[in-house]
């Protein structure tokens, strides 16, 4: 899980802890009525929380390659999973601007 | 900054203010309000028998409703509810959640019908489906005391027509709808799983239309909230939409689809969804409030009866416009995005 990701799910979080105490719109107004400058505090507050429950659901972090091929692994994982085979997977990725060298960087297909 | 908590304490004193218009309920709103809710209660079990995950969906609409009733509240009044039924001014949680029941069946049950057809033709059947119970429970809140318009008793009478719905509701009605049901769609493609295809070569032109149709049919619908004046005649394209505005919101709009779909495409649909509204909140408020303060755009009557005097500090516009952005774009941009979606993986859907 990357850092965005992160922050997302420990925004996530603090919308429903605050909302279950009745505080969401504290929360939306202390960032629309600061410019979100309040966000100094949240951004931070949120990735801790969000490290915090990525570490507890056993959520992995993955290895260092590009946006790319990252999206690229992702799709051709899943495709495999649900049962296309490698000559569909291909087709499907040459369609939408894929080189071949892209599609064979981004794993066994 | 004593000042400012001060502001901040007086702004969320005013929200929890006695309602200034008649909320008491008729005995007929009041079994209207009851069957709306054993509506849901009874409907939501029967579709869960058809489709996965029905709390998350129902979730999902009903935010989209929610988003909706919040950002265009001022272009109509909901009376005599009840103090129960209202969230926030006259916007009910109970008609929320009676247009989230309509939208979520019909769209289950034509899936369900219907689902050899091609998701254009789908979205074209939950389109007429949805816009003729829309009129008739329009026309029955009308009938309740419930719905009243701000114009009423300003404009002549042949303004209106069956059962007081007026004329413009045929064309609020769809294109509103086409909104909810985008958000309702883009989003299930994240419930549902689906496997969409990432595309390196994007076409930008095709996002250009998409962004252009769905910023310019959701400007005349918002058209009588605000005047956008002492612009150059020329630009105006209809009423007081002006090109050089809207024109604005749609490249915005159609740079922050590109650039997050471009730079961050290993991201899921939730984190590109944050980033597309970050990025266009950060160009639209400056400019936003920049043509409030030059006197390009003038809030009408009734929607500044709803501001509650706030000011965001440096840059002094309402604090209900900085929030209304985010609210417009979380319904604009899911229906750009679901509809760049179906283009793109027409194997798929």
């Amino acid at each position: 899980m990357n850092k965005l990701g992160k922050i997302g799910i420990g925004f996530f979080i603090l919308i429903v802890v605050f909302s279950f105490f009745k505080g969401l719109p504290f929360f939306i107004l202390s960032i629309v009525c600061t410019l979100g400058i309040s966000l100094v505090v949240w951004v931070p507050l949120a990735f801790f929380i969000g490290t915090l429950a990525c570490k507890l659901f056993g959520i992995e972090k993955k290895g260092p390659v590009s946006k790319e091929q990252q999206a690229l692994r992702d799709y051709v994982s899943r495709a495999k999973n649900s049962g296309l085979s490698s000559e569909e997977i291909k087709k499907a990725l040459k369609d939408k601007g894929w080189s071949e060298d892209e599609i064979a960087a981004a794993g066994d297909i | 900054m004593m000042k400012f908590f001060s502001d901040l304490m007086q702004l969320r004193n005013s929200l929890r203010l006695p309602h200034q218009f008649d909320v008491t309920p008729t005995i007929p709103i009041i079994i209207f309000e009851v069957f709306i809710v054993l509506a849901v209660v009874c409907l939501l079990p029967i579709l869960s028998k058809h489709i996965k995950k029905i709390p998350l969906r129902f979730f999902v609409i009903f935010l989209g409703v929610s988003v909706f009733e919040f950002f265009t509240n001022p272009m109509w009044l909901n009376y005599k509810m009840g103090a129960w039924a209202y969230v926030y001014q006259d916007v009910s949680w109970i008609l929320i959640i009676a247009w989230s029941i309509m939208v979520l069946s019909t769209i289950v049950v034509v899936d369900k019908l219907f689902h050899a057809l091609k998701e254009w033709y789908r979205f074209g059947i939950y389109l007429i489906i949805l816009t003729i119970l829309v009129l008739i429970f329009e026309a029955l809140t009308i009938k309740l005391g419930i719905r009243h318009y701000p114009f009423e008793g300003k404009v002549p009478i042949d303004r209106y027509f069956f059962f007081g719905v007026p004329k413009d509701a045929l064309y609020y009605v769809p294109v509103c709808l086409a909104l909810m049901i985008g958000f309702y769609k883009y989003w299930s493609f994240a419930i549902d799983q689906k496997n969409l295809i990432p595309v390196k070569k994007r076409n930008w032109f095709q996002c250009l239309g998409i962004s252009a149709i769905a910023i310019f049919l959701f400007e005349i619908m918002i058209d009588p909230m605000a005047e956008n004046v002492n612009l150059p005649r020329w630009s105006y394209v209809f009423h007081d939409i002006s090109f050089l505005i809207m024109g604005a919101w749609i490249v915005i709009v159609w740079l922050a689809i590109n650039f997050i779909d471009k730079f961050f495409i290993e991201q899921n649909i939730f984190n590109k969804f944050i980033g597309y509204l970050l990025f266009i909140f950060a160009f639209v408020l400056p400019i936003e409030s920049w043509l409030i303060l030059n006197g390009f755009v003038i809030f009408n009557p009734n929607v500044q009866a709803n501001f509650s005097g706030f000011l965001l500090p440096v840059i002094k516009i309402p604090v209900e416009v900085a929030i209304a952005i985010p609210f417009y774009y979380a319904l604009i941009v899911p229906f750009i995005k679901y509809w760049e979606i179906v283009i793109y993986n027409k194997e798929l859907l």
